[in-house]
């Protein structure tokens, strides 16, 4: 555990930018090493500073946020600093990142500050149910990625956490359990398949017999077909009709 | 000449061909012998009788296409469709004589037999005007409740810029942070705030508005944004005196501010110009909203459809026909033009 963080402001607006720098003055924990006003700017200064902890606003001209999200190293926190929530806001409730709210209320800020020295994955409250376009942000590798919900092919369960696999055929580890994913996708494309694994019905190739009475998918984009245990079998394939 | 419609065909047919029946069955009334032979003899003088029927009333269709007004006065509906059925009963008898019988002489036969066609044309002119004149009201109560949907969609637009939420929440976030650095400023934000959100909560909501009002409401936007984006951000106004009286409905300009600023802020060199100009010319009042940037490869500004979709529905419904609206790339420049007609000024 840090007992002191390295904080990079990014927001175009330098007002935004100096209020925030102003608020965080009140927790000598963090230090503002630099601020920048777009994604290129960022990004250098990322390079540059290596911060512990990025706030980031999400609307910006040009490239927005969720761009400069893939750049960030996966080591590096991000808290998003947004004026709207739009979708955005669903997305972050059932990611490991922290967002706040402009103007941000001080408590709230405290809160987060809290969260970032302890070092716990910051919101873990149950989420809002996710919708189809809304961006999953996690780390991938050495960097964050964002994922559309829509892409993902399937879930399944590894270890005490989630793995998503994508539709470009990559592995994602993803957090949570399969049971609060269960809960958090859309369930008219999210299927529990297996005590194990939950599938995007849109991804499924055909379904084949397996042994006696059970069944096997093909999901685009994974060779290996998926096991369907007997008691969901019923319902996928009443959901593929 | 336009065509007239499928509909007017099929009934077309549908009346003459129930008219050929009747005349040719009837024809067994006068038949010295009723039998099969008797009316295959009267076939093809009754055939000639209704296709002469109807050429002729198409010849009356054309004459009330031309000769009656979209809403015609009682008097001049009758007088027009009594002479002209009269006039057309005439030259069907005429034709009819000239065909069916050469030997004999077309008038004064055709007069006489002109009246009995000419009370069959004034049936056919009854039907068609009643079916012409249902088929407009029909079109006028859909536009009236189309009308009615717009404005109720106009109205939650209008309550979304009352409300815009990335707006509001922005400018707070800038007030608070102008509270520590720059007092003046800060007063002068929450001023220009309660200008904007007065004209939009309490003024705009409904009818015409001076163009004045709209544009004072788009001055107060401007600053606010001119703030936030401090350098980032020019403004420049060229509005005629005379054009500021003119009335048009409230919140028709600021969806263009609004995108010029928005998309103005993604494409353009900074500083992002915006330019906002009003004249009238020849009666009509031209406001131009530009932008510095680039407009989307499409022609149309990427997101920016429902905004400017609502703005041209608008236009369409208080401006029927007598207006235009343009969105077009003018050197660096992206430059909206909203010409109508000058009302109030």
């Amino acid at each position: 555990m840090k007992t002191r963080l390295t904080a990079l402001l990014v927001d175009d607006e330098r007002l935004a930018r100096a209020e925030l720098r102003r608020m965080l003055a009140a927790h000598p924990e963090i230090e503002v090493a630099g601020e920048a006003g777009d994604v290129a700017e960022a990004e250098a200064a990322i390079a540059r500073l290596s911060p512990d902890v990025v706030f980031l606003d999400i609307r910006m001209p040009g490239a927005s946020g969720f761009d400069l999200v893939e750049k960030v190293p996966a080591g590096t926190r991000v808290v998003f600093v947004t004026a709207y929530s739009e979708y955005a806001l669903r997305a972050f409730e059932a990611n490991a990142l922290d967002y706040l709210m402009k103007p941000v209320p001080p408590e709230r800020l405290a809160a987060a500050v809290r969260k970032l020295l302890d070092g716990a994955p910051a919101a873990s409250a149950p989420g809002r149910p996710l919708h189809l376009d809304d961006p999953l942000i996690v780390p991938s590798g050495t960097h964050y990625r964002v994922v559309r919900v829509r892409q993902i092919v399937c879930l399944r369960a590894a270890r005490d956490s989630s793995e998503a696999v994508t539709a470009d055929g990559r592995t994602t580890l993803v957090g949570r359990s399969l049971k609060e994913w269960e809960e958090l996708l859309p369930p008219r494309h999210f299927l529990r398949v297996h005590r194990s694994t939950i599938v995007n019905v849109e991804h499924v190739e055909r379904i084949e017999p397996w042994f006696k009475a059970g069944f096997r998918v093909r999901l685009r984009g994974l060779p290996e077909p998926v096991e369907v245990s007997r008691r969901h079998a019923a319902l996928l394939r009443e959901r593929l009709v | 000449m336009k065509l007239p419609p499928r509909p007017f065909w099929i009934a077309q047919l549908a009346g003459w061909g129930s008219y050929f029946l009747i005349l040719w069955l009837s024809g067994l009334a006068y038949a010295a012998e009723p039998s099969f032979r008797a009316l295959l003899e009267f076939l093809p003088a009754k055939a000639v009788l209704a296709s002469l029927g109807f050429a002729t009333s198409l010849g009356l269709f054309a004459v009330y296409r031309h000769l009656l007004p979209e809403r015609p006065r009682t008097g001049r509906l009758v007088l027009v469709a009594v002479a002209a059925s009269l006039l057309f009963g005439v030259v069907w008898s005429a034709a009819a004589s000239r065909l069916l019988w050469p030997e004999k002489p077309v008038w004064p036969g055709a007069f006489k037999s002109g009246l009995n066609s000419g009370i069959t044309l004034l049936a056919w002119s009854a039907l068609y005007l009643a079916f012409t004149y249902r088929a407009r009201l029909d079109a006028e109560t859909e536009r009236a409740l189309r009308a009615d949907a717009l404005a109720s969609q106009a109205r939650l637009e209008m309550l979304r810029y009352q409300v815009n939420p990335h707006f509001l929440f922005n400018a707070l976030n800038s007030i608070r942070a102008l509270i520590e650095e720059d007092r003046a400023k800060a007063r002068q934000m929450v001023t220009e705030l309660s200008e904007f959100f007065r004209y939009s909560l309490l003024h705009a909501r409904s009818g015409e508005i001076p163009l004045e009002a709209e544009l004072e409401a788009i001055r107060s936007y401007l600053a606010i944004q001119e703030i936030r984006f401090e350098e980032r951000l020019e403004v420049t106004w060229e509005v005629e005196e005379s054009a500021k009286a003119a009335r048009l409905p409230g919140f028709l300009v600021h969806p263009l501010v609004e995108n010029a600023v928005k998309y103005g802020m993604e494409t353009s060199p900074m500083p992002l110009r915006v330019g906002i100009s009003a004249r009238l010319a020849a009666g009509r009042l031209v406001v131009e909203v530009t932008n510095t940037g680039t407009l989307g490869s499409n022609g149309t500004c990427e997101g920016t459809g429902t905004g400017l979709a609502n703005v041209r529905e608008r236009l369409a419904h208080h401006f029927p026909g007598r207006h235009a609206f343009t969105i077009a790339q003018e050197g660096e420049r992206v430059v909206a033009r909203l010409e109508v007609p000058a009302e109030g000024a």
